[in-house]
């Protein structure tokens, strides 16, 4: 079927769709940062002792967990503009990718939380009554012994959940925002040929999904030899 | 050190004794200093997002002070039904929709008109969720729309709709043909309301209804080329389009039979915004009288559509 695929088009496209690889790149890295720090407040918080939010992280983690992300983005798109419309800030008009930040963010918040959560918990109880012997205090020893051993410990599993967020980041263009692969899409669109395009963002997150494992892999060798 | 900073002011202010207490008793843990050092690093960047965002939406009032008399109205269109709304291979926003909106925005002085794209069954949602003001994805008029929306009353285009099948397809004439047989169309479109209507009427042997949405007029010809569906329905000029563009000179859609719709496309508005419809509405109408809209169709489209096939 040679009319549906021409290496000339296939060229043409870098291109045009390199340039929104830039807006992958800032939900990815957004999401992270943002859903990081809560994630690891929630699982700090929810590794101690039962606070009284418990019920609400649980019940959070699950949602997040257990419903697809075309989902949240779409409550997230339609329904936080009414939240905050309720607390006085008008939202509807804001930039859409600011939507797109925040359901990231809030999904990585409860599966990093989860990662975050068991890395804590797999340091032997040891340590910690060791680095209390010692004197420090509880937060002393969370941050200097217990927090580093946890973060050797989740770096497989976190380096994953990553390159999954870089998949899952395709999504964006359900509602509107062109990342590479709604470029892919209108390109295909305006020139009558998507299968180039998305043969080259194929090629793309494969890449970049090996490149990742790849760092991660190192990072943790590294790390490990300690 | 920021922390020591932070207990410093809190020791100064005298308050950290009754922050910790305040924080022991709301989550029942004991001492409350991690928690407090916890609390404050998020709200500190949850405050620095917010004021991100704050920035982000200064810029924007910024842009807007350039014509500070003129109201911003945010139209709502696709970015993937060539013709009429597309993007560029700048990535620009282009099509007849942005072309027309555009002369009539020229018309219209007092309004600033914004564009956002959407996937097509997204834009009426925008349109209630108060995202948009306009709605422009070739709409047509029917009951259940125009119960939640208002239409504008000058039509833009005219949608007259085929059955189209395979062109080695000979067994299908009507619609009756259809019935249980698969039929792809699109959530939110007028067609899949009508076929849904159709299917309501004879529930005994109904249509089969694929539903792909944001799909390509690649994967249409594909789909319907390799029988994966066995019709669609779609207007003269989309299926001449797509013959064009993957028939190499030959037909791979037909159309057979008598309309499934004959119909005009408008522009959708909330029904709490009649002005801006009325005033969208006159600069049509001007543009029609003075042959415009015909220039913009034939440019766009390649010939006139906006009155008659």
């Amino acid at each position: 079927m040679e009319s549906f695929f021409s290496w000339d088009r296939f060229f043409e496209n870098i291109p045009r769709l390199l340039p929104y690889l830039a807006v992958t790149f800032r939900i990815v890295i957004y999401a992270t940062l943002a859903g990081g720090s809560l994630g690891l407040a929630i699982a700090i918080l929810r590794s101690k002792r039962q606070s009284f939010l418990e019920p609400v992280f649980r019940l959070y983690v699950s949602f997040m967990r257990g419903t697809p992300m075309l989902v949240q983005i779409l409550i997230v798109f339609f329904g936080l503009p009414i939240f905050l419309h309720l607390l006085g800030i008008e939202a509807s008009r804001w930039d859409k990718i600011w939507f797109l930040y925040v359901a990231f963010a809030l999904n990585e918040a409860a599966f990093l939380s989860e990662i975050f959560r068991s890395a804590i918990l797999a340091v032997p109880a040891g340590q910690t009554e060791a680095a209390l012997s010692v004197g420090m205090t509880r937060w002393q020893a969370y941050r200097r012994i217990v927090l580093p051993q946890a973060a050797k410990i989740g770096l497989p599993s976190f380096g994953s959940n990553f390159v999954g967020l870089f998949h899952g980041t395709s999504l964006a263009f359900m509602i509107g925002v062109v990342d590479i692969m709604g470029r892919a899409k209108t390109i295909g669109v305006s020139s009558k040929h998507a299968l180039e395009a998305y043969i080259f963002v194929a090629l793309v997150f494969i890449l970049l999904s090996a490149l990742l494992r790849g760092g991660f892999h190192l990072l943790d060798r590294k790390l490990s030899h300690r | 050190m920021t922390a020591d900073m932070q207990q410093a002011f809190f020791r100064r202010k005298g308050v950290e004794k009754m922050a910790k207490r305040w924080i022991r008793l709301f989550f029942r843990v004991k001492g409350g200093q991690r928690v407090l050092r916890i609390l404050s690093v998020v709200t500190i960047a949850v405050l620095s997002m917010g004021l991100l965002a704050g920035c982000g939406s200064q810029g924007d009032a910024g842009a807007k002070n350039g014509k500070p008399e003129a109201k911003t109205v945010v139209v709502g269109t696709g970015n993937g039904y060539e013709p009429y709304c597309y993007l560029d291979s700048d990535g620009n926003l282009a099509g007849y929709e942005y072309e027309v909106l555009k002369a009539v925005n020229e018309l219209l002085p007092q309004y600033k008109f914004e564009y956002q794209t959407y996937d097509f069954a997204n834009v009426l949602l925008s349109l209630d969720a108060g995202k948009i003001d306009i709605g422009a994805h070739q709409y047509e008029i029917n009951e259940e729309r125009q119960k939640k929306y208002l239409f504008g009353k000058e039509s833009y285009t005219t949608y007259t709709t085929y059955i189209t099948v395979a062109s080695d397809n000979d067994s299908i004439h009507s619609l009756a043909d259809l019935q249980g047989k698969k039929v792809m169309t699109s959530t939110g479109s007028n067609t899949t309301y009508l076929l849904e209507k159709y299917n309501a009427e004879h529930a005994d042997h109904p249509i089969e209804l694929v539903y792909v949405d944001h799909s390509t007029d690649e994967e249409i010809v594909v789909g319907i080329k390799n029988h994966a569906w066995d019709a669609t329905v779609m207007t003269k000029r989309d299926a001449a389009k797509r013959n064009r563009a993957f028939g190499n000179g030959s037909q791979i859609l037909k159309q057979v039979g008598d309309p499934i719709a004959t119909s005009h496309t408008y522009w959708v508005y909330r029904k709490d915004n009649p002005e801006l419809q009325e005033a969208v509405d006159g600069a049509l109408k001007k543009l029609k009288e003075s042959g415009k809209l015909a220039e913009i169709s034939k440019k766009v489209l390649g010939d006139d559509y906006t009155e008659s096939e």
